[in-house]
């Protein structure tokens, strides 16, 4: 009698765990189906052809250092300006100080007729600048020469502060013309300052 | 038993406590070791005087042609000789040497071991300034254009402090100063240039602050290429032209003159500043070194006048 009770038991806990296991694999087939495969979401980034290479001039020390980046291709030269701009103002890649105002932002980019570039910039471009006439210099060029070598129809570049004209960023230099005309000096003259060491 | 232990530890406490308040204002008196030695050549007597660096770089030195005074930063532990060519006066903080025959002082401060050297020339003369007649003095930045900020201390307010100082040693001399602004007001860099260009100085020097520990002259600079004679008589922005020989002339008269007071290398920059590139007149903008690495206490501002008044002299003559 006691065999018997428990040979029932045992069929019925083989049952029991027949089940789990065939539920187990029913329910994990399904939710498989209905979460798109790992390769799927790979193929929703852009592919490398949807990538295309910036050259950004960062200000670092006493000189501009270029940086390749890799930005999601942009069909109008505005959208290309526009990464331009905020790859600039990141700052180079690993840097813990940054030369650049904290917290600005691009507030937009337009072009006129004689194909000068309006960049506007929040407030705290100009508020948050510390630096000489050096380190001024060289935020204005960089950004100057980011513009230029990746766009192909720029005639200038003007920096507009909120929407508005300001005079200077950060007392050395002019904000209220256009950047080509002051930024012609070139800064790998700067290595060559003449720094008096005789004793 | 118990009445007698807690006594016994009542009078050792007491005893540490008397002994805590007689040493910690002992030791919080430590005296610094100051060394003062001498050495005498051929008319020139010389004073050094060595302690620990954070003491020396906090020493302030004022100095006349017959008298050395100097106020250290905590009280000091005089070591010298008995036999002094010249007489010493001590207080707790302060030291005076008093010569005994006036002569040139020239202060050098010097680390490794930090020290102080006094070169005195005796018997020579003071140099006489032969300096130009009419100055533009311009203090960079100014009113909500703080420049560049260290805590409290702001560019506008060393770069005005300075203009006021060298305007007062100059009108002494009986010379016309003009200053771009007297008081802490936003000025645009237009109106600084037409002040100048009004004024029409003998000499133009806009201060600044560098970034860094260096004093940095600057001269203006132009475009190479493309430039038309007429288009620069009549430009704004090109009237430096005229005067850049001037100025470079005036830029190395200054920078050696700061170079053999502070014993420092100048960086010498021509950059196309505006102030600079549209000044009618021999123009340089002077960075002196960063508020964040040097204070600019009266001492330190009287050691930049004088050499900068040196420096422009050494330009006239």
């Amino acid at each position: 009698m006691n065999k018997k009770k428990l040979l029932i038991i045992l069929l019925l806990g083989l049952l029991f765990i027949g089940g789990l296991a065939g539920g187990y694999l029913y329910f994990s087939k399904i939710s498989s189906r209905a979460m798109p495969a790992s390769e799927e979401r790979v193929e929703a980034l852009p592919k490398t052809e949807d990538l295309i290479s910036l050259k950004i001039y960062h200000p670092v020390g006493n000189r501009l250092q270029i940086e390749e980046k890799r930005v999601q291709s942009r069909t109008t030269q505005i959208s290309i300006a526009q990464s331009v701009v905020e790859e600039f103002l990141k700052g180079p890649v690993g840097s813990q100080v940054s030369e650049l105002p904290k917290g600005t932002k691009l507030l937009g980019i337009y072009r006129d007729a004689d194909r000068i570039l309006y960049i506007d910039l929040s407030e705290e471009f100009r508020r948050n600048f510390q630096g000489d006439a050096l380190s001024e210099y060289l935020v204005l060029k960089g950004l100057y020469d980011s513009l230029t070598s990746n766009l192909d129809d720029v005639e200038d570049v003007k920096i507009l502060i909120d929407g508005r004209e300001i005079e200077t960023l950060g007392g050395h230099f002019y904000l209220s013309y256009p950047l080509k005309d002051m930024v012609f000096y070139a800064t790998n003259k700067l290595q060559n300052d003449t720094k008096n060491n005789e004793n | 038993m118990m009445k007698r232990a807690y006594s016994k530890v009542k009078i050792v406490f007491f005893f540490c406590l008397v002994l805590l308040i007689t040493t910690v204002p002992l030791s919080a008196q430590k005296k610094t070791d100051l060394s003062l030695k001498f050495s005498k050549q051929e008319g020139l007597l010389r004073i050094v005087l060595e302690a620990e660096e954070a003491f020396i770089t906090k020493t302030k030195a004022i100095n006349s042609p017959s008298q050395i005074k100097l106020e250290f930063p905590g009280p000091f532990n005089l070591m010298s000789h008995k036999d002094l060519p010249f007489k010493v006066g001590a207080t707790e903080k302060s030291l005076v040497i008093n010569l005994e025959e006036k002569g040139e002082v020239k202060l050098l401060r010097l680390s490794n071991p930090a020290r102080l050297v006094f070169d005195i020339q005796k018997g020579q003369k003071q140099a006489i300034l032969i300096l130009p007649n009419l100055f533009v003095f311009d203090a960079g930045h100014g009113g909500y254009d703080f420049g560049i900020t260290s805590g409290d201390t702001k560019e506008k307010d060393i770069t005005l402090g300075l203009v006021k100082d060298l305007d007062t040693a100059l009108s002494k001399k009986g010379k016309k100063v003009y200053l771009t602004r007297k008081v802490d007001q936003y000025l645009s860099l237009v109106d600084r240039i037409k002040f100048v260009n009004q004024k029409n100085p003998e000499v133009f020097i806009s201060f600044h602050s560098s970034m860094s520990e260096d004093f940095v002259i600057h001269t203006a600079n132009f475009r190479d290429e493309g430039s038309d004679e007429m288009v620069d008589l009549y430009s704004l922005s090109s009237r430096q032209r005229r005067f850049l020989k001037k100025s470079k002339a005036l830029s190395d008269s200054i920078g050696k003159a700061i170079k053999d007071e502070f014993q420092k290398d100048i960086i010498y920059r021509e950059i196309p500043i505006p102030i600079l590139n549209s000044a009618g007149a021999p123009a340089v903008l002077i960075e002196f070194p960063s508020l964040r690495f040097v204070s600019y206490d009266q001492p330190m501002k009287e050691r930049l006048i004088n050499s900068i008044l040196n420096g422009i002299a050494a330009y006239g003559q």
